[in-house]
Order: structure tokens, then C-alpha cells, then sequence
């Protein structure tokens, strides 16, 4: 199972880079660094450029549609310094992201039981103010949320999508330098990893009782016999019926995938033969 | 990446998401104070939540939502063509919420719903408007406003957080030209076993063979439980109904079900029962596309189905032996016009 992660900054991505000990590959046309199974791409700041980064990400990695997908970064927080209980450092696993721009609100599927507490997200164009946080839901400022997820909603279950924020300031800051950006990233990737680990351990469910193994051999099926795409299609529910209702493994069909077929009816005719040995009646 | 196997799930009813619309209703402060803990999320829209693009069915119905919503229209539908309906010609229902707690492998909601997080409309009252403005309009006036309020549900089981059920039947008490039924294969009739019984509320119970209910019906009652219920609401004074819906092609279904009915009325007294209903396996064929692609890992899904129309179900023969069988058993201990039959 992949997983993805979404950064828009490099000293957002460095701790990352360093804790996961990925290394740049080159071959892409972003900045993305990788290592077994996790891959990281430098998206840049703003939503557009973090949904472009996103879908590129999941559309170029191998099996990116069984991925994970994180967005980590930075946000600021609408409750003044010292006057509750949010405090630099703090992270969150996003619950709610608005997108201030349209008025619109995404929400990634929480299954997964995480160490973390939860926030909602509004996603802004430009830094907010402190004088205009009230314009928004008490909550996280970040700038990249929403383009993140509507991206990888296009593609991935909204259950295997998730977004961590680690407040860096109550939106006082000017700039922030690029040590500490690090620092407070540094300090959430426990959080983070614990996280991670929790969202593998949900399965999408329903899983089907065809393996991999199966789906070859009813591909070979398909191009020998030359089975129309509703007949591949019916096979593969013919195979699912007999292993659900007897139990059993898929029987051996491997001799039909030595007959040579010349003519559409035959190839019907081998079908039938099939179908009678995978009848559960 | 150390991939500990931690048990990483949250539980039922972890998050309530509630519509800015609906926090204000009591039902609302009533759920919030049951799930005291859940994580509060404000939403503008139920659908926002409800209808997000690819959502895993099952993989929600192991850690589902509660969504608190109000609804703005639709508090009626009509319902005749559907289902058996004891020739009502009034023949209504109403969705007073969205899913189930119960996970039946057959439940047709897998193919009917984006998501599988239970919806609560609060706004109970613009239900009752339209109910009494159903009752006044009815076509034919002989006849009761006959109603279904847990129609795509299972409204008893839900009681504990929701008295709904409790609620109708003190409406029904006040609306002489009202007949409610209540579905349910749950064994929580305790929860409403405190109110006095009205001829305004059909108490249905499906039921199932114990291997079936054991093996397809997760999370409801098991057979012996749910006669438990239906015999005290008999004992209580209650009109009830016994479906036997969906009958399934299971292996030796013939004995399967003559079991049910032999341990049915072995426990209960037919006498006491207002009527009978029997269906077999049916499905809208979207519904039961859909629920395929949902899903590859039950044999209910896969097998001889043939499609009628727009319907999926048995072969014609296979249904025909399947309903005659039933309806003669249940012949032996009820007259003709107390079997309602889906065929
Ligand atoms: S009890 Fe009814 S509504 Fe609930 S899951 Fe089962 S079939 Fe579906």
C-alpha cells in the first residue's frame, strides 16, 4: 500500500525526508522523494499548486489508487496566544476543510483512530490576519487543505485521505524561519507515524474473494476463450459465486487455457464448459 | 513506516456531524448527551457528508457516523407498488432516517445509499404536519393513512437513542385515521414495552432461520430473541405482524424454513398474531449492481439471479416453489386475507 504525502514546503519536508530516510527521485517532474513505499512530493504553497502536486502524485505512483494519502504542514490558529488552549506546537488531524474561497466544505472520513485531536481547516488564499480571524470558523488558517483534498477525492475513498496541521503561530507571526518550521514539524512525526500506521490498519471492506492469483488466471481465461468484456465480467462473478458458496478454492481451470479457439461460437462453447464446472446449483 | 497492527478504529457514532440547522432541536441535545464523548463536527449540509464521491460501504459500517440533519421536504412517500400492502390503498411511507444499524448482507440500503453513516432527521414535528395533511387527503377514505416509518430502516433498534418509535405511537393514539407499521428485527421491544398497546400500530417482526440470521443478518436479534419480543408484545396486547422477507436460496432452504416455521409457532400462537407477510429475495437490479461493486464477499450476492424488469431475483420456478411452500405452512394457521404475499 502506498503512501503518499503532500508537503508544500521544503522545511516542512525535510524532518519528513529525514525521519522516512527518503531520497530524491529524479525521474519525476516535481520535486518527490521516496523510499519503499512512501513517497513524498514538495507540492509549493497555495491550494492550486498542492492539488496539481496531489494528483500527480497519486496518478503517477504504481497502485497510487490503493494509497494513502497525508497532507502535513504548517497552520495558524484563529484563537489569540495564550487565550485557550491551542498553543504552537499543537497538532491536529483535520475533520472539516472549508475552502474560503468558495464557500465550500470537504470532510476526509475518519476511521482510523489516531493519537491525535481534531480541528477543522479553512483554507485561505492569501495569510490571514489577525484582524480578519473573525471571518472565518474557529479553527485552523492553512493554505493548502483544500486543494489537497478535493484532489485526492477525485481519486482515493475519503477514509484514506487525511491531513495533519501543526499550529506555528495564532496568525501574529510576519515569517517564520525556516529552523523553526522544522522544529514544529520535527516535533509532530510520532503523531504523524502513529497516524500513518492507523489508517493502514482500516481495509476498504467487502473485500473480494477473488486473489490475485484468480484475477490471472481469469485474464488468461478472457484472452484465450476472447470473451467479450461482459462475459469476463460474468466469469469473474461465476468464479466469486463458487468460492463463496462452497467454500472452496477456485477449481483447476488451467486446461482451458491451452485450447486454441478459432471461432466466436466455439469460444462460447468453452465458456459453457466453464460455467457448468463453476456451478454452485 | 512500522506498520505496528495497533487496533485502529474507531468505534460506532465516534464523530456526530450536525447540520447548523439542527443544533438547536431536542432530539439533538438528546444525542449529543447520549454520545457525550463523540467529536462534534458542524456541517452546513447533511449531504455535504452524506454524499461524498466513493465512500467504502462496509468499511463505514464498522465505524459509522451520526449525522443530525433536518429534513426540508419529502416527509411522505407514496408507497403503493411496493411491498405487500394487505391491499391499504393509502399506503405511505416515510424516512425518518437514513441507514441502519444493523449490516445484513442483502440490505439493499449498501446499493441505495453513498454512505453507510446513519442519518437522524430531528424535525420530527414537519413529519407529523405532513402525516395529518396525508390522512386529510387520502384517496380512499374508507380506508386508514396506512404508514411505514421503518421502511429503509430499523427504527426499534435505534431507540435507545432516538425514541422514535415511541413517539409515532403516541401520535397514531391521537389519529383515528392512522394504522402505523414498525419493521424490526431487533429484540428491543422493552423499550417501548411501557406504553399501552394501540390497534393504530402493527408491531412487525421479521424473521429469519437462525443460521441465516446468525450468518447474514449482523448485528439484529437472533431468532430466539426476537420471538422472545414478539411474544411479550402479544402477551402486552400489541397487534402484531410476522414477515417471513426475505426468504433466501440458502442451502436446503426448504428444511431451513420449515424449521423457522415449526420453532415460529411452537413458541407463538398463531391466533394471536394479526397477519403474515412472505416475500422472496428481491432487488432493484441498480441496487444490486451497485452492492456488487461494493462488495465480493457474500454468497447472497453471487448466484443464480435472473433479472425480471428492472427487479433481480430468483429464477421464476425457484420463487414459485419458495412462496407456494411458504403460504401453504402458514395456510395451516391463517386464513388467505391474513397472508400478504410478494410474488
Ligand atoms: S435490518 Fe433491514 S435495514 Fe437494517 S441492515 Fe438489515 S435489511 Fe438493512
Amino acid at each position: 500500500m502506498p503512501i503518499l504525502l503532500a508537503v508544500a514546503l521544503h522545511p516542512e519536508a525535510r524532518p519528513v525526508i529525514e525521519r522516512f530516510r527518503l531520497k530524491q527521485d529524479a525521474s519525476f517532474a516535481l520535486p518527490v522523494f521516496r523510499r519503499d513505499e512512501v513517497w513524498l512530493a514538495v507540492t509549493g504553497t497555495g491550494r492550486m499548486k498542492s492539488a496539481i502536486a496531489t494528483a500527480y502524485l497519486v496518478t503517477q505512483v504504481e497502485k497510487g489508487e490503493n494509497a494513502i494519502l497525508f497532507n502535513l504542514g504548517i497552520a495558524g490558529h484563529t484563537q489569540k496566544a495564550g487565550e485557550g488552549p491551542v498553543e504552537v506546537g499543537d497538532r491536529f488531524l483535520v475533520n472539516k476543510i472549508s475552502e474560503q474561497g468558495t464557500g465550500r466544505s470537504f470532510y476526509p472520513d475518519l476511521l482510523a483512530r489516531t493519537p491525535l485531536a481534531e480541528s477543522a481547516v479553512t483554507t485561505v488564499e492569501r495569510p490571514l490576519v489577525r484582524a480578519d480571524a473573525d471571518s472565518v470558523e474557529p479553527g485552523l488558517i492553512d493554505m493548502e487543505a483544500a486543494g489537497f483534498y478535493q484532489a485526492g477525492a477525485a481519486f482515493l475513498p475519503p477514509h484514506r485521505i487525511g491531513c495533519v496541521k501543526v499550529v506555528s503561530d495564532h496568525l501574529e507571526t510576519p515569517r517564520l524561519d525556516k529552523n523553526t518550521v522544522g522544529e514544529l514539524i520535527a516535533g509532530a512525526l510520532d503523531d504523524f507515524e502513529e497516524t500513518i500506521a492507523a489508517y493502514r490498519t482500516v481495509s476498504d471492506g467487502g473485500r473480494d474473494v477473488l486473489t490475485d492469483a484468480d484475477v490471472r488466471i481469469v485474464e488468461r481465461l478472457r484472452s484465450r476463450l476472447r470473451l467479450t468484456a461482459s462475459r469476463h465480467r460474468m466469469l469473474s462473478d461465476l468464479v466469486r459465486a463458487y468460492k463463496l458458496h462452497t467454500g472452496s478454492d477456485m477449481p483447476d481451470l488451467s486446461k482451458f487455457t491451452r485450447v486454441t479457439i478459432k471461432t466466436k461460437q466455439e469460444g462460447d462453447a468453452q465458456f459453457e464448459r466453464i460455467r457448468d464446472i463453476l456451478s454452485v446449483g | 513506516m512500522n506498520g505496528s497492527e495497533i487496533s485502529s478504529r474507531w468505534g460506532n457514532f465516534s464523530h456526530l456531524y450536525i447540520e447548523r440547522g439542527a443544533i438547536d432541536y431536542p432530539f439533538t441535545r438528546r444525542i449529543r448527551d447520549r454520545f457525550a464523548k463523540a467529536r462534534v463536527v458542524e456541517i452546513d449540509d447533511y449531504k455535504a457528508v452524506f454524499a461524498r464521491p466513493r465512500q467504502q460501504f462496509q468499511a463505514q459500517k464498522e465505524s459509522m457516523k451520526l449525522i443530525l440533519a433536518v429534513k426540508k421536504d419529502r416527509f411522505l412517500y407514496d408507497g403503493s407498488g411496493h411491498s405487500q400492502d394487505f391491499s391499504f390503498e393509502n399506503f405511505y411511507y416515510n424516512t425518518l432516517m437514513f441507514n441502519c444499524v444493523y449490516n445484513c448482507d442483502y440490505c439493499y440500503l449498501q446499493g441505495m445509499y453513498p454512505s453507510a453513516n446513519i442519518v437522524v432527521f430531528v424535525n420530527l414535528e414537519d413529519y407529523f404536519t405532513a402525516t395529518r395533511d396525508g390522512i386529510r387527503d387520502r384517496s380512499n377514505r374508507s380506508q386508514p393513512l396506512y404508514q411505514c416509518i421503518s421502511y429503509d430502516t430499523d427504527l426499534l433498534a435505534f431507540e435507545s437513542v432516538v425514541p422514535y418509535c415511541r413517539a409515532w405511537i403516541e401520535f397514531a393514539r391521537e389519529e383515528p385515521d392512522l394504522l402505523v407499521e414498525i419493521r424490526t428485527k431487533s429484540a428491543a421491544y422493552r423499550a417501548i414495552g411501557d406504553l399501552p398497546p394501540t390497534d393504530r400500530v402493527i408491531l412487525a417482526w421479521t424473521l429469519s432461520p437462525e443460521p441465516v440470521a446468525a450468518r447474514y443478518e449482523h448485528g439484529a436479534a437472533s431468532l430466539r430473541r426476537r420471538l422472545d419480543a414478539v411474544q411479550s408484545a402479544i402477551e402486552d396486547g400489541w397487534p402484531v405482524r410476522l414477515c417471513f422477507d426475505p426468504v433466501l436460496a440458502v442451502p436446503s432452504w426448504k428444511s431451513v424454513y420449515g424449521e423457522l416455521l415449526e420453532e415460529t409457532f411452537r413458541r407463538i400462537d398463531p391466533t394471536a398474531v394479526r397477519d403474515v407477510s412472505v416475500g422472496v429475495f428481491r432487488m432493484t437490479k441498480g441496487y444490486f449492481q451497485r452492492m456488487r461493486r461494493q462488495r465480493q464477499d457474500t454468497p447472497l450476492l453471487y448466484g443464480e439471479y435472473v433479472q425480471e424488469g428492472s427487479t433481480v431475483t430468483y429464477p421464476a420456478g425457484q420463487r414459485k416453489e419458495m412462496t407456494s411452500f411458504l403460504r401453504k405452512r402458514l395456510g395451516e394457521h391463517f386464513k388467505e386475507d391474513q397472508i400478504g404475499v410478494w410474488t
